[in-house]
């Protein structure tokens, strides 16, 4: 398992007239970003299913949050950066609609500049092989039908299972009414369900 | 209910797991990203007024550039400026046909040849 074990560094010399935010919250809300960058790019690479593509978005993600709303409360943080970052994602969905077009129109096939889901996990320290391979396989099986939802339903449910937003955060998080969500976290779980019940 | 309460705590322990065991490389690049967010956003643009604040900005931008336009058109930056707008004076209040000026160059050169002869 990779560890973030590199030392915290000095804060950025700051050598010009300064215009952000206040100095005093940026530790919390670098301790804040490092807490939820990892199950963001998670997010965001099932989203896309590219790792190049979840990174950019999770970085613009985290400098519009720390541009934009860093100077709000910490408790505000979580949902703001939730908020941007499905923002961003649905951007990346609408953007690529465009290209796919793009290329069905001049005829390229569409690349396969996915990632193989098995590529991105790293071996965990398991004991145990069996179980090692095990939680691979379910992982991958899990990418994959993720991958497969319509954005809406992957964004309700990924929000709600693994973020553990309640139906109005998600719903303020997605942009849409708190009946959409439920439908949309519906659906999700029940298409999940029927694909996954072998390997989950 | 019970068993989708089971699939749905499975997933999400597939989920951890996936957080768990990024590799190394993305790890490292997740943290410069977010040293880069918090560095870049220390550098935030000017902030967009807003739009109801465009026009009085408007009127006070004209403003400003009519009392500097004024200031120098009354002021004297140097002797050269001043000079120029002495003799713009003068042709504007010359008795002379205007069309004496526009030949003037030519004038002065032909006084210039016959100087020399």
């Amino acid at each position: 398992m990779a560890d973030d074990t590199a030392p915290t560094p000095a804060w950025p010399a700051v050598n010009h007239i300064y215009e952000g935010p206040a100095l005093e919250p940026l530790p919390a809300l670098d301790r804040f970003l490092a807490g939820v960058e990892r199950r963001a790019f998670v997010m965001a690479r099932l989203a896309t299913g590219n790792a190049d593509d979840a990174h950019d978005i999770v970085q613009d993600a985290m400098l519009t949050l720390v541009r934009s709303y860093a100077s709000r409360g910490e408790q505000e943080w979580g949902p703001l950066f939730h908020t941007v970052l499905q923002s961003r994602i649905a951007d990346w969905h609408r953007r690529s609609k465009v290209r796919n077009r793009l290329r069905v129109w001049f005829g390229k096939r569409g690349e396969d500049d996915e990632d193989d889901p098995l590529q991105n996990i790293a071996d965990g320290r398991s004991p145990d092989p069996p179980t090692q391979l095990k939680d691979k396989e379910a992982m991958a099986a899990l990418e994959s039908a993720i991958g497969k939802l319509p954005l809406r339903q992957q964004q309700a449910f990924m929000l709600r299972v693994w973020e553990g937003l309640d139906v109005a955060q998600t719903a303020r998080a997605m942009n849409c009414s708190e009946g959409s969500v439920k439908t949309h976290y519906s659906r999700a779980v029940h298409a999940l369900r029927e694909q996954l019940e072998d390997h989950l | 209910m019970a068993s989708e309460d089971k699939f749905l705590q499975d997933a999400k322990r597939a989920l951890d797991a996936a957080e768990k065991n990024l590799d190394a490389g993305t790890v490292a690049r997740l943290r410069a990203a977010r040293r880069q967010a918090i560095e870049q956003g220390l550098h935030k643009p000017a902030r967009v007024r807003p739009g109801w604040l465009l026009p009085v900005g408007g009127f006070a931008t004209a403003g400003i550039a009519l009392a500097v336009a004024g200031l120098l058109w009354f002021s004297a930056p140097n002797g050269n400026f001043m000079q120029a707008g002495v003799g713009d004076i003068e042709l504007l209040t010359a008795q002379e046909n205007p069309d004496f000026f526009t030949e003037l160059e030519f004038y002065e050169w032909l006084e210039g040849s016959e100087n020399a002869v």
